[in-house]
């Protein structure tokens, strides 16, 4: 299988000279196309920052990030939105969605980004409201939805440009238990069914267990990337 | 984009009365925009029409240079245009108007004409009273209802007027509306209008001129230049002087331009910390954008479109309100009734245009900088909210500051433009200074303190954003407000001062005659003193250069609130003249430099030497003046006085109707002393009324604008509020903060808005000598303290927001940040 991301010798500073903090040190990571991985590791020790490097919203110190063979890392604001828009989705734990707009359009809110005419997308979204349950809560504004629709709302937002890669940050975080094991369930049926790869950052053991392999990080290095 | 529109009008919606401010701000500068542009062609339209009525279809009028006869035929013209010409010849007569109680002769004016083309082109309409006439019948006569009234004669009358020809009786015939023509009889003289020739046998002194039509589309300026080449000795003059109504309404602009610069800098500080507090709430949904793939271009786009609706739609309501209110505004501004409310496509588009851009303007900085925040920070709100006071932005305030200060010393000129830059840099540049001015203050006065809660509150204005927002937004509009209140009390100085240099219980006008024919100013016993004012005011070229409402006034030493410290009246000899030293200073006039003085008021073109400046702000706000002594008044200008100022021995209504039946049998025009300057006061009163209402709803929208900043401040800080009682402090404690930095924060506000109104009415002063308003602005520091001490107990009651809402808190929901 191809590979989607490829990131070699990731360094990333953060702050200048006795006050900076070097949170990655040479990070080597490989994703391939449709896998669903986990990345661990204690508090502090750079897993969210890799997630933004690879997303394109932050950039590295030092290190190369190739997104299905284009290398973002050296991007500039236009070109990184463009890859953003098209390969990248993103789930954060707080849903990030935004709360004067409805639940359809929260979801087609990276096509009108695109500068996409939202109304030819008719299917694409009844088609991704099925899939995340939420058919009957089109109209629905975030702030009447629990916190697990919100999050299925971010995940459909996050899939409606079929994008390559899904980065999510501790998306069942905010969850219990049972709400976080029906997102882990929705992220394992979408990376089967539409061959997207999804990496995602979690404390939850658990949570890791539904990824195809996990990568522990410590102190910024790769202690074990998760490969058999 | 149908999404994204959504989500701007939801925006809009979400915060109704942060919505509301942009947009009453907005609208409010719109209007003065709009009056400001539509005010020339307001008063141009309702000029023309009032000329229109009196000449109809005329345009121009034709007389000899000497004031002397001649005919139609004396004039190349062309063929074409002698159809479309009328004739008129006016005479003199007199007049023995008798009543029980009144025997005096009046002057009577024959307007010799052709009476049925002046009926059927418009210029006079007859009334139902009316007989037949022969037009070509002499002793036939036609008069206004004005005239009909004013001396009790009636169609079908007979009256005797004496002419050269001698005693004439003439039949009135018929009587004619008070319109059009008639409407133009306005000194108390029995108008008649005769033929022709009759007016032509009457009086050897008539002036004829003749009114032209000129055809549609010849240009009438170029028509007069054309006539004045040809016709030598004759003197051609367009009906409507457009340069004459520019130049009368030039200084009014200028008032609106001021007051639109006044409101646009309160607007930019009201406008521009809500913008910033509106961006600082929606920074995570802007970092979302960011990290579902819009680049900042687009998120600048989306943020743009926002404004431009804000833009539109408080350009759209201020145009609507400035259509409703705008023929008032301009009434108040020139003191005329019945302007016509122009409604003008273009400048209703260039006032939606300018709200919109005014918007984008005011927050465009606030935009680009949000966008820099980088999305993890954006997304996940680590915005720091703390203050910071750059270096930057007080130096850019420093070096704004000292140009207005350059600019101020070296506007030796009165040059409008510098001074209202001097003005703009003044506002701008101290706005800039404050924060970093209140960082130091704060700095200096928690050094020498204990810590405690009262330390804390101190050290919360230079450390909160929201807090710095306040310290800016009040001091700003503080020094506006106060420069307001300095320049009304400063016109109400000027007027007591007016009313003590006036100091007459009556003043007397309409004078025709040498002062020796009034001879019950010397009769009547109930006159203590009186004082004769020689001056006539008009047009006059300076060295070639224009003046309208120009003075030229004979008098021998300095009264009527003139000041002459030097005692350069004691020196006047012919021809020699005192100019007011802001005047002289404007028009580059110099001690000893010859001037030529040519104008209608004058006999002949005079030649006058600079003898020395004299201060006449008291006599003439304009200060376009000259004075000469009477000596050489009389000479080239009339022995005639324009006024006589009288003090009685008493005042009361017994002496008043017996000066009124003096002045009566002199048709002269008696006011009292408080009537004159109750005028005079009137006239201003108006247009301050204007600028006051103007003021109290930026004021409104600005403390609206604190309390909003004050509750935001208090949810942005609420979480720290709960640690702090959670841990180390009472209620009482936080409250003790909370007030302190909010009393301090205005204390502050207070200083440096006090200050600054200082300086910007020094330049004030100066921006109104540059529009010959000499208003010299007397500040009273005593005053100034107490509206300070008053606005910031107004401003102190503020505290009970964020006390309310401290009171209803939930410290462990906020602890827990579940709130």
């Amino acid at each position: 299988m191809k590979n989607i991301l490829e990131a070699r010798n990731i360094v990333k500073v953060f702050g200048e000279g006795e006050n900076s903090t070097k949170v990655l040190n040479k990070a080597d990571v490989v994703l391939k196309e449709g896998e669903f991985v986990s990345i661990m590791g204690p508090s502090g020790c750079g897993k969210s920052t890799l997630l933004y490097i690879f997303g394109g919203l932050l950039k590295p110190t030092e290190g190369s990030i190739l997104i299905d063979g284009k290398d973002i890392s050296k991007m500039k604001d236009k070109e990184l939105s463009k890859v953003r828009r098209t390969n990248i989705g993103f789930v954060f734990q707080f849903y990030n969605l935004v709360q004067n707009l409805t639940v359809e359009e929260n979801i087609l809110l990276p096509l009108v980004m695109q500068g996409r005419r939202s109304s030819s997308y008719s299917k694409e979204l009844d088609d991704i409201l099925e899939i995340v349950g939420l058919k009957d809560k089109r109209k629905s504004i975030p702030s009447k939805l629990s916190g697990g629709e919100q999050q299925r709302v971010a995940i459909a937002r996050a899939i409606i440009t079929n994008p390559k890669i899904i980065f999510a940050d501790e998306p069942t975080g905010n969850l219990d238990s049972k709400t976080g094991k029906d997102i882990m369930e929705l992220f394992v049926e979408i990376s089967k069914k539409k061959k997207i790869t999804i990496l995602q950052v979690t404390h939850s053991e658990d949570a890791a267990l539904y990824g195809d392999r996990t990568i522990r990080l410590l102190d910024g290095m790769i202690a074990d990337n998760g490969e058999k | 984009m149908q999404i994204v529109w959504k989500h701007i009008i939801r925006n809009i919606m979400a915060n109704k009365l942060r919505s509301f401010i942009i947009v009453a701000s907005l609208s409010l500068s719109t209007i003065i925009l709009y009056s400001t542009m539509t005010i020339g062609d307001n008063v141009v339209e309702k000029y023309t029409e009032s000329l229109l009525e009196v000449y109809q279809e005329y345009d121009i009028q034709i007389a000899h240079e000497d004031s002397t006869r001649f005919d139609l035929d004396d004039l190349n013209i062309g063929d074409e245009f002698k159809g479309s010409t009328l004739s008129v010849t006016t005479a003199l007569g007199n007049y023995n108007y008798v009543t029980d109680k009144y025997d005096k002769n009046i002057d009577v004016v024959f307007i010799g004409t052709d009476r049925e083309k002046l009926i059927s082109d418009g210029l006079i309409t007859l009334s139902s009273s009316r007989e037949d006439w022969d037009d070509n019948e002499n002793k036939q006569i036609i008069i206004s209802k004005n005239t009909s009234e004013r001396y009790g004669i009636e169609l079908s009358d007979t009256i005797l007027v004496t002419t050269s020809n001698g005693d004439i009786e003439y039949t009135v015939k018929a009587i004619a509306e008070n319109t059009g023509y008639a409407s133009q009889e306005v000194s108390s003289s029995l108008y008649v209008y005769v033929t022709q020739s009759e007016a032509e046998e009457n009086s050897i002194i008539g002036v004829d001129f003749i009114l032209m039509n000129l055809s549609e589309g010849i240009n009438v300026d170029s028509y007069i230049e054309e006539f004045n080449i040809n016709n030598e000795g004759y003197e051609a003059s367009a009906l409507v002087n457009y340069d004459e109504i520019n130049q009368s309404i030039n200084s009014t602009k200028q008032i609106l331009t001021i007051i639109l610069v006044c409101v646009i800098g309160i607007n930019f500080f009201v406008i521009s910390s809500f913008t910033k507090l509106l961006l600082a709430t929606r920074t995570p949904v802007l970092g979302t954008f960011r990290s579902v793939g819009a680049s900042k271009f687009i998120v600048n786009m989306v943020l743009i479109l926002e404004n431009i609706v804000y833009g539109l739609i408080g350009g759209a309501l201020g145009i609507i309100l400035a259509l409703l209110l705008n023929a008032k505004i301009v009434e108040e501004f020139i003191g005329y009734e019945g302007v016509a409310n122009v409604v003008n496509i273009g400048y209703i588009v260039l006032a939606l245009l300018f709200s919109v851009v005014l918007q984008v303007c005011i927050v465009i900085t606030s935009i680009i900088k949000t966008n820099k925040i980088d999305i993890i920070s954006s997304v996940f709100n680590k915005v720091d909210v703390s203050a910071t006071s750059s270096w930057k932005q007080f130096s850019i305030g420093i070096i704004l500051f000292a140009t207005s200060i350059i600019l101020y010393f070296s506007n030796n000129n009165y040059n409008y433009i510098l001074a209202v830059l001097a003005l703009l840099c003044a506002i701008i540049g101290g706005a800039l200074m404050v924060t970093k001015i209140a960082k130091v203050l704060v700095d200096v006065i928690t050094g020498k303190m204990n810590n405690g809660p009262i330390r804390m509150g101190i050290k919360n204005v230079s450390h909160s954003k929201i807090t710095q927002t306040n310290v800016n937004l009040v001091s700003s509009m503080l020094a506006i407000l106060l420069l307001i209140y300095i320049l009304s009390m400063s016109i109400s100085s000027f007027f007591s001062g007016a009313i003590e240099t006036i100091n007459a219980d009556y003043l007397i006008s309409g004078m025709k005659e040498n002062v020796e024919k009034y001879d019950f100013l010397e009769e009547n016993t109930d006159i203590e003193n009186y004082r004769i004012i020689y001056f006539e005011a008009g047009k006059a070229d300076i060295n070639s250069k224009e003046y309208y409402n120009f003075q030229i006034v004979g008098m021998n030493e300095a009264t009527e609130g003139i000041k002459d410290p030097s005692d350069h009246f004691s020196e006047l000899n012919n021809n020699e003249i005192l100019v007011d030293k802001i005047f002289a200073k404007k028009n580059d006039l110099l001690v000893g430099d010859v001037v030529l003085l040519a104008s209608e008021m004058l006999t002949e073109e005079v030649e006058f030497t600079i003898l020395g400046y004299i201060d006449a702000g008291s006599f003439n706000s304009t200060r376009q003046l000259f004075i000469i002594n009477e000596e050489t008044y009389f000479k080239y200008v009339s022995k005639v006085p324009k006024m006589i100022f009288i003090n009685t021995t008493t005042v009361s209504d017994e002496v008043y109707f017996k000066l009124y039946d003096d002045t009566y049998q002199y048709d002269l025009t008696l006011v009292t002393g408080d009537e004159y300057i109750g005028v005079q006061e009137k006239s201003i009163d108006g247009v301050m009324q204007l600028i006051y209402i103007m003021f109290i709803l930026s004021f409104i929208l600005a403390f609206v604008g604190i309390i909003n900043n004050l509750l935001i401040g208090f949810l942005q800080h609420q979480k720290e509020y709960a640690i702090l009682l959670s841990t180390a402090m009472s209620k009482l404690q936080v409250k003790k903060m909370i007030f302190t930095e909010i009393v301090f924060s205005f204390i502050i506000s207070c200083i440096l808005g006090g200050a600054l109104s200082l300086w910007l009415s020094k330049i004030l002063e100066l921006i109104l000598y540059s529009i010959n308003i000499g208003v010299s602005i007397d500040i009273n520091i005593m005053s100034i303290l107490f509206v300070l001490l008053a606005v910031l107990v107004v401003l102190s009651m503020t505290f009970f927001v964020p006390n309310h809402k401290l009171k209803k808190m939930d410290i462990v929901n906020q602890i827990k940040g579940e709130e």
